[in-house]
């Protein structure tokens, strides 16, 4: 064989095992959820417990049954969706879990009037499936579309829409089963006063059994990707917010060493006339390739610089593609898990006025690390989003319109690594409210009662109406005990 | 140490770490199927190390370094893409260090020295108890790239 063969098959088999191994790479998948004989915990995995019982629902008149039985054997209820709350939002110790996954069909799409009726187990992509069919979509929902409608809208959750404003908002009715057992149906603009506690309500003010929510059209997009300075991205949001065309947006700013929260890429969906009625729902891509890069950005240091250079570059290939508003709101998720035994990934998202995002960043840029590699906290990555001012719920974290920071952040499991994460994340908070902001509560509660106080003034409202209508406290979970209850401390 | 005696040091530190080195990597393949196919990998890296030496040569030092400092990563990786390109480079340079040692005049007689010395080695070893693998492997990737910088000046200081 000629020399110069040899070296080709060998460069060539080198290659192909290398695609055979990545293949062959299992994508980790974290094991979470509800147990009836271990313990049953949510997505990060972090407060475990041991609870009475768990009723998957598949009907509406069990929802009822449970209550009463609640009530008659004084057990606490706290509802799960999908569990990607972070907090002990979906469960209570000794208590009655109802699962809600099962209680999952879209009940009807109403084309003429863009509404789509719901039961809340339902996740969004049943309501894609549904939906994209008839070239309708979702108005506001995450980025991605791993969640219930019923847990989403408990949490009153936003992504990458920038017209319609909160999640809230697009609720036209929905129907509950309170504490005392009984169905109620809410309509917008009727009962506006009791939506606000049960949209963003965290599961306190009863179950959530179908919803009816305003959609839209299934609109193609094309991507706008852009590079820029710190400095130059508040000016960039109100520009997009004064250009009708720009329905979406999202951007990311570096937590890479060398350009730590100074560089910027943004993302902005322009509107095109069609309408996409035909093409089916994108599924996962790439994963594998992503999975090695946010690996890589785990690493920190000169990989961490490596990691936003890739993702910068992917940017540039994204620019002037075209995509639909449903293939928008269901981006990859599969490739952020991550199941490292004594470490844990876990979510912060914290809110400030787009008046004050450039102070904010600045201040930011003085107390964190800007590089992590040897801190038991790393900051993998933080997403930027536009919340529009909501006025339709009590825990209200967008009281302005803002700038969210979602951030990704990695710590140890031990206590000390947990009691080193709060110290850092307390004190981005402080930061935080310092420049008028707040922070989202469906995640692991780092805060004090006090910062929560502070980031929801309203709270004690909440505390207030929970004892009128729910004075036995049935509705129970961890995110109750760790805030609410201590509204009016 | 004279010159003649270096690659003795590097291929009985090799098999010496080598048990330590797959420890880690089988904890980190989680199964074993995988793990073979990672070290089929490996394989496939030698067999071009090997062949591109008597192609291509570069000083022995460098290739020493980058083993060494391959050997110290496992300390700090824990993708699996990352380890199976680990994987090729080692691959690569113990093909490229073994097609080099082939060539030198000492190496039929330091083979019998090789397999003796492992031998003890491994005796004393089965006496430690392991609890981080690639503590050991970096201590030896360590040693390897002090070895190339000290090879890499006396060849400098003949010159
Ligand atoms: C990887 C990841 C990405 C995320 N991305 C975003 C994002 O882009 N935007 C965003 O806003 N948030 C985001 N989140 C947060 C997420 O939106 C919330 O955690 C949301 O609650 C998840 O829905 P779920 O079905 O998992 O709810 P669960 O965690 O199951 O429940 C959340 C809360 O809702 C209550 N609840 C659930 N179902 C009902 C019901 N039928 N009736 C009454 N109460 C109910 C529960 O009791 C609980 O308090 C993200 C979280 C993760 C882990």
């Amino acid at each position: 064989m000629k020399r110069s063969t040899k070296t080709g098959l060998l460069v060539g088999l080198v290659g192909v095992m290398t695609g055979v191994v990545w293949w062959q790479i299992p994508i980790e998948k974290r094991t979470y959820g509800l147990s009836q004989t271990a313990m049953t915990t949510d997505y990060t995995g972090l407060m475990p417990e041991k609870v009475a019982q768990i009723n998957e629902v598949k009907k509406r008149e069990e929802l009822v049954a449970i209550v009463k039985e609640a009530q008659k054997a004084k057990r606490t209820i706290s509802i799960a969706g999908l569990q990607h709350s972070q907090g002990g939002h979906t469960y209570y110790k000794d208590g009655i879990v109802i699962d809600m996954r099962a209680f999952n069909r879209v009940l009807s799409v109403n084309e003429q009037q863009k509404t789509v009726k719901v039961e809340a187990g339902a996740s969004w992509m049943d309501v894609q499936e549904a939906l994209a069919k008839k070239g309708l979509a979702l108005r506001v929902t995450q980025s991605q579309s791993i969640f219930t409608i019923g847990g989403s809208l408990s949490v009153n959750a936003h992504g990458r829409d920038i017209r319609y404003g909160s999640m809230a908002s697009t609720v036209r009715e929905l129907t509950i089963v309170n504490a005392q057992g009984e169905f109620e149906t809410l309509k917008r603009g009727r009962d506006d006063e009791r939506l606000q506690y049960i949209l963003g309500g965290y599961g306190l003010f009863g179950v959530i059994v179908d919803v009816t929510l305003d959609v839209t059209d299934n609109t193609v997009y094309t991507m706008h990707t852009t590079e820029m300075k710190m400095a130059d991205y508040a000016p960039h949001m109100r520009s997009i917010l004064k250009d009708d065309r720009i329905a979406m947006h999202y951007a990311r700013i570096s937590v890479a060493p060398n350009s730590f929260l100074e560089d910027v890429y943004t993302i902005d969906y322009e509107k095109m006339e069609a309408i996409d009625h035909t093409s089916p729902l994108k599924g996962e891509s790439s994963e594998r390739l992503s999975k090695l890069g946010l690996d890589l950005g785990r690493q920190g240091g000169a990989l961490e610089n490596g990691f936003w250079q890739l993702q910068r570059g992917y940017m540039k290939l994204i620019d002037d593609k075209e995509i639909n508003r449903n293939d928008a709101m269901r981006s990859e998720s599969t490739f952020m898990e991550y199941t490292k035994p004594g470490r844990v990934e876990v979510l912060q998202e914290f809110f400030v006025p787009l008046d004050e995002f450039e102070a904010y960043v600045n201040e930011l840029q003085q107390v964190l690390p800007h590089d992590d590699k040897k801190n038991d906290v790393k900051v993998h990555n933080i997403t930027l989003r536009y919340v529009a001012k909501d006025d339709a719920t009590a825990l209200n974290y967008a009281t302005d319109d803002m700038m969210g920071f979602v951030v990704l952040l990695q710590h140890g499991t031990s206590e000390q690594s947990i009691e080193e994460a709060k110290t850092l994340i307390r004190q981005w908070t402080d930061v935080t409210l310092k420049h008028e902001g707040t922070y989202y509560l469906p995640y692991y509660p780092y805060q004090t009662t006090d910062q929560f106080k502070k980031a929801y003034p309203n709270a004690a409202s909440v505390y207030d109406e929970k004892q009128q209508q729910d004075p036995d406290i049935i509705f129970r979970n961890y995110f109750y005990d760790n805030y609410v209850k201590h509204a009016n401390d | 140490m004279p010159m003649t005696k270096w690659p003795l040091f590097i291929t009985v530190g090799q098999v010496i770490i080598f048990p330590y080195y797959l420890f880690w990597l089988k904890n980190s393949t989680l199964t074993f199927s995988l793990f073979a196919l990672i070290f089929a990998l490996f394989s496939f890296g030698a067999a071009l190390g090997y062949h591109l030496q008597q192609k291509w040569t570069m000083p022995i030092a460098l290739p020493i370094a980058l083993l060494g400092m391959i050997y110290m990563l496992t300390l700090d990786v824990e993708s699996l893409y990352i380890i199976s390109v680990m994987q090729v480079i080692l691959g690569f340079l113990q093909g490229y260090f073994r097609a080099w040692h082939v060539g030198q005049e000492t190496y039929k007689l330091q083979v019998v020295w090789h397999y003796v010395i492992v031998g003890l080695a491994m005796v004393a070893l089965s006496t430690v108890t392991i609890v981080v693998p690639q503590i050991f492997v970096a201590i030896y990737g360590f040693m390897l790239v002090i070895c190339a910088i000290v090879m890499a000046l006396k060849k400098c200081k003949k010159k």
